[in-house]
């Protein structure tokens, strides 16, 4: 469950973004549009713990993440949060299922290869598991990072944007990944 | 079935050296240089002391005839340099006599067996240097003789053999024919200055010498001038302490006769090469301190160039003090294997040191086996390494997670 109530986030305590209440329930999927610069990227920025509220409150699962100091939210991050960028961001010296298996390693979670097996296989990208990332495509470097933000079967996802640098299929493609990996 | 191993802080480690290596081998290079340069130096330095002290164990004092001290040492106990002079037996026994004096071993030498020196002298100074018969017995006749496990190992001599010397101290074709040598026994390579020696009673070099080479002239003159038998030097130990401050200004003030301390000239020597030591030891500081300059500009961009991973990381839950062990832990790997080719970089420099010094001035240094030394200064690089990859590593800890992720 994510509750947001009288949110003012922005950046040198200038507000970019106001939110009187929101309340998402759990196994709920929500889409978020707005024109750019409206602040979309900032409001999943503060869900994720990556940057505080100026003011109000952002309660994730029963954590206020306004409480925790920073090491506790890279701690809270790395348990409860998968997160899928706007752009690419493989780390380029390691192979895919590396990359996939970072996710793991970053949260201090033990490395599950065999839900990393599945889950590459669920990316459709079982085949290429032992290359390295600067030897795929945009659209498999896009899964790779999906397949990335699930690996410790976190609680909530955050996708920012997550198909812009995408053609029309690969797009279709991650967009279908994302639904069937949430439900 | 993928064969991908797990992620871990040493395939983070590996996997971004491996991705750039051209810098890393580059900061490796320069960081086994200067610790092999170090290295040898610190050693080379040691087995030369070694050697020195070992070969001028137990004499205190040495006398020949008037000339350099310095000199007087590097013939006569290294046989390094061609000695000032002869000294005349009656003067020698005379001091022998001397009640201060303990031990008195006399050497006279003036020619050579293919470049090794024919030196003449009583057991005494075989036992003096330990030396132990690997084959035969000890001479006890004129132009019989021992000779050094090396010598005999260079030209396969063995019992029985004749040999001829040459006048002279380096190789020459002056020979002397009429009076070859019979090889009686045959020393062991024991390190010591034995090794590279063919030694015979004193009484074989007066017998060679006593008829001069009537086409020199000066030779001639030399034994008209001088016909009393003479001795190249004598090595002297004293009976007590109070002989080092009684002898050496008797003997140089009330003879024909240049006393020579080996202990006061060699410390001499060690400061004289001390200085060519000293500018190799600053160009190995040097290479180590451009080397850690350098591992400070490689970490420094490649920081830079990964503040996207580290960011990312930073997402994915990595704290910001795994950020700064994983920065850090690159820097000590360069560091760790940059030492370590090092030590093995500096065994292999010793080696080509050791046989350069055995082949120029015959002095045999044994490699020592790495130890104390080598900790030290695997930990004085690993320090190094350290403090190269302190400020990359703050910086990275650092990264402002929003602001690098978004501006991709």
């Amino acid at each position: 469950m994510i509750e947001i109530k009288n949110l003012e986030a922005g950046y040198n305590h200038v507000p970019k973004l106001r939110i009187e209440s929101v309340l998402i329930e759990d196994k709920a999927m929500c889409l978020v549009r707005g024109e750019s610069g409206s602040g979309k990227t900032t409001l999943l920025n503060v869900l994720a713990g990556l940057m505080r509220p100026i003011k109000g409150s952002v309660n994730m699962n029963g954590v206020n993440l306004g409480d925790l100091h920073e090491a506790q939210r890279d701690a809270w991050r790395g348990e409860h949060l998968g997160y899928v960028f706007q752009t690419l961001h493989l780390v380029k010296p390691l192979t895919v299922m590396e990359n996939i298996l970072l996710g793991a390693y970053a949260a201090g979670k033990q490395q599950d290869k065999d839900w990393a097996d599945y889950v590459l296989g669920q990316t459709g990208l079982h085949g290429i598991a032992d290359r390295k990332s600067h030897e795929i495509s945009q659209g498999q470097a896009q899964r790779v990072a999906i397949a990335r933000a699930v690996i410790n079967k976190p609680s909530i996802i955050l996708a920012d944007e997550p198909t812009s640098s995408l053609d029309q299929k690969s797009a279709e493609q991650v967009i279908d990944l994302l639904l069937s990996l949430a439900k | 079935m993928n064969k991908t191993r797990r992620v871990s802080l040493c395939r983070l480690v590996g996997a971004n050296i491996a991705y750039k290596p051209l810098s890393a081998v580059f900061n490796i290079a320069l960081l086994s240089v200067g610790v092999a340069v170090i290295l040898t130096i610190l050693h080379v330095n040691g087995l030369i002391d070694n050697r020195f002290s070992r070969d001028l164990r137990g004499i205190d004092m040495v006398v020949s005839g008037k000339g350099s001290p310095l000199q007087i040492i590097l013939a006569n106990v290294f046989h390094l340099d061609i000695p000032t002079g002869n000294i005349p037996v009656s003067e020698a026994k005379k001091l022998e006599k001397n009640p201060l004096i303990k031990s008195a071993i006399p050497l006279a030498y003036g020619d050579n067996y293919n470049g090794h020196r024919i030196v003449g002298t009583t057991p005494d100074y075989i036992a003096h240097f330990e030396g132990q018969l690997s084959n035969g017995r000890i001479y006890s006749a004129p132009m019989e003789v021992v000779v050094g496990g090396d010598v005999a190992k260079k030209f396969h001599l063995t019992i029985g053999e004749k040999i001829i010397g040459a006048h002279g101290l380096v190789n020459s074709d002056d020979m002397h024919t009429d009076f070859p040598y019979t090889i009686v026994g045959v020393l062991k390579s024991n390190g010591s200055i034995l090794d590279r020696l063919v030694l015979t009673p004193v009484e074989s070099v007066w017998h060679v010498h006593e008829h001069p080479d009537e086409d020199d002239p000066e030779e001639v003159a030399y034994k008209k001038a001088h016909p009393e038998d003479e001795l190249t030097a004598l090595l002297i130990t004293y009976k007590s302490p109070l002989a080092a401050a009684q002898l050496p200004r008797m003997v140089n003030n009330s003879s024909s006769m240049q006393a020579a301390s080996p202990a006061f000239e060699v410390a001499r020597l060690t400061k004289l090469m001390g200085t060519g030591q000293d500018i190799l030891s600053v160009f190995g500081y040097l290479l180590l301190a451009f080397s850690a300059f350098s591992l400070f500009i490689a970490l420094y961009n490649a920081v830079q160039d990964r503040q996207y991973d580290i960011a990312l990381m930073r997402v994915m839950g990595l704290t910001k003090s795994g950020i700064f062990g994983l920065v850090l832990s690159e820097t000590v790997l360069i560091g760790l294997i940059g030492s370590v080719v090092g030590v093995l970089l500096s065994q292999l420099f010793i080696r080509l040191t050791a046989y350069w010094i055995y082949i120029q001035k015959g002095l045999v240094l044994s490699a020592p086996i790495p130890g104390i030394m080598e900790i030290y200064v695997m930990l004085s690089i690993l320090l190094i390494s350290l403090m190269a990859g302190l400020i990359p590593a703050m910086i990275a800890r650092k990264t402002y997670i929003i602001r690098t992720l978004t501006k991709l």
